[in-house]
């Protein structure tokens, strides 16, 4: 696959919010729904990639973290998240590892489980 | 004596005048010396060579590795202090959301950079340090208190979190003490 499209987080705010849109501005979970939902389904009907450029904000709260890459992982599948996804910072690589360590496991089980994506 | 004056000029010019010292003794002395005697001369002019030489070197050498240390002992130790302001702002709760996203960012360049040079320069390999920041991170970051009041002004925590956190902050501590002995000691 070849990279079509490169989502930069910085070109919608230089300060990523927190976890839910009910908490705060440009939350992981708004990212999620406003724009990499359909970036992903865009991607995966002409079989491309998609690159979320984590870099040149002031930095994330993990919580956003977890939302915006757990969600992918919980509506899409792993399997789709590890072909169609690719995570770049120069910056803070540490995210891509908690994504890659934690996030993508947890949200996982969540979905096997049949647990909600959010509390009740 | 403090050798840390001694460089390059000096030793040539010590050199230079022993080897002046030992002509004027061989043009003043040399038909009467025996040949012990030439031997004893040339014995004493090679081990003061000797010595100064291994002075100025190893001296110069032990200066640098100590101002390298100190260097990045200081470093650290101004890492450690902001750690703990922080924490103590953080308890108060004085910071703004904003503010403790950056500060963990650049708190990880800061970290990273004493890592590398650890590393580099020492041969030291440490990361608690990193660890424990980003624990911190994401203990705080994940955490209710700090999403829930992601919209006012100042981040408010609850106690639990707090005693959590103040927790943590010995280990904290003792993993900076931890690092400042290793690198005196390396």
């Amino acid at each position: 696959m070849i990279d079509l499209i490169i989502f930069k987080i910085k070109d919608h705010t230089e300060y990523p919010g927190p976890r839910y849109t009910k908490q705060g501005v440009f939350s992981g979970e708004w990212f999620y729904k406003k724009h990499i939902k359909d970036l992903i389904d865009k991607c995966l009907s002409i079989g491309k990639t998609l690159t979320i450029d984590l870099d040149g904000t002031a930095g994330y709260a993990a919580s956003f973290i977890d939302e915006l890459f757990g969600n992918i992982v919980y509506d899409f599948g792993l399997d789709v998240f590890k072909k169609t996804i690719i995570i770049t910072s120069n910056e803070e690589p540490e995210w891509i590892d908690l994504v890659n360590d934690e996030v993508v496991k947890d949200w996982q089980i969540k979905k096997e489980k049949g647990a909600p994506k959010k509390p009740e | 004596m403090d050798l840390k004056f001694i460089n390059k000029n000096s030793i040539l010019g010590l050199i230079f005048g022993l080897v002046i010292a030992a002509f004027i003794v061989v043009i003043k002395f040399g038909f009467d010396l025996d040949k012990s005697d030439f031997i004893a001369l040339i014995s004493i002019l090679v081990n003061i060579i000797l010595v100064s030489l291994i002075a100025a070197v190893f001296q110069k050498r032990f200066t640098d590795s100590r101002q390298a240390k100190n260097h990045i002992v200081k470093e650290i130790e101004e890492v450690h202090r902001d750690y703990k302001l922080f924490t103590n702002r953080l308890i108060r709760d004085e910071l703004e959301h904003k503010y403790i996203l950056r500060w963990f960012k650049l708190m990880g360049f800061r970290i990273k950079h004493i890592d590398y040079n650890l590393k580099t320069h020492f041969g030291v390999e440490y990361e608690s340090i990193s660890k424990l920041h980003k624990d911190y991170r994401i203990l705080l970051t994940n955490s209710q208190s700090f999403n829930d009041t992601f919209s006012q002004n100042k981040l408010k925590i609850d106690i639990g979190l707090q005693n959590t956190i103040l927790e943590d902050s010995k280990n904290f501590s003792h993993a900076f003490l931890d690092l400042i002995f290793k690198v005196h000691y390396c």
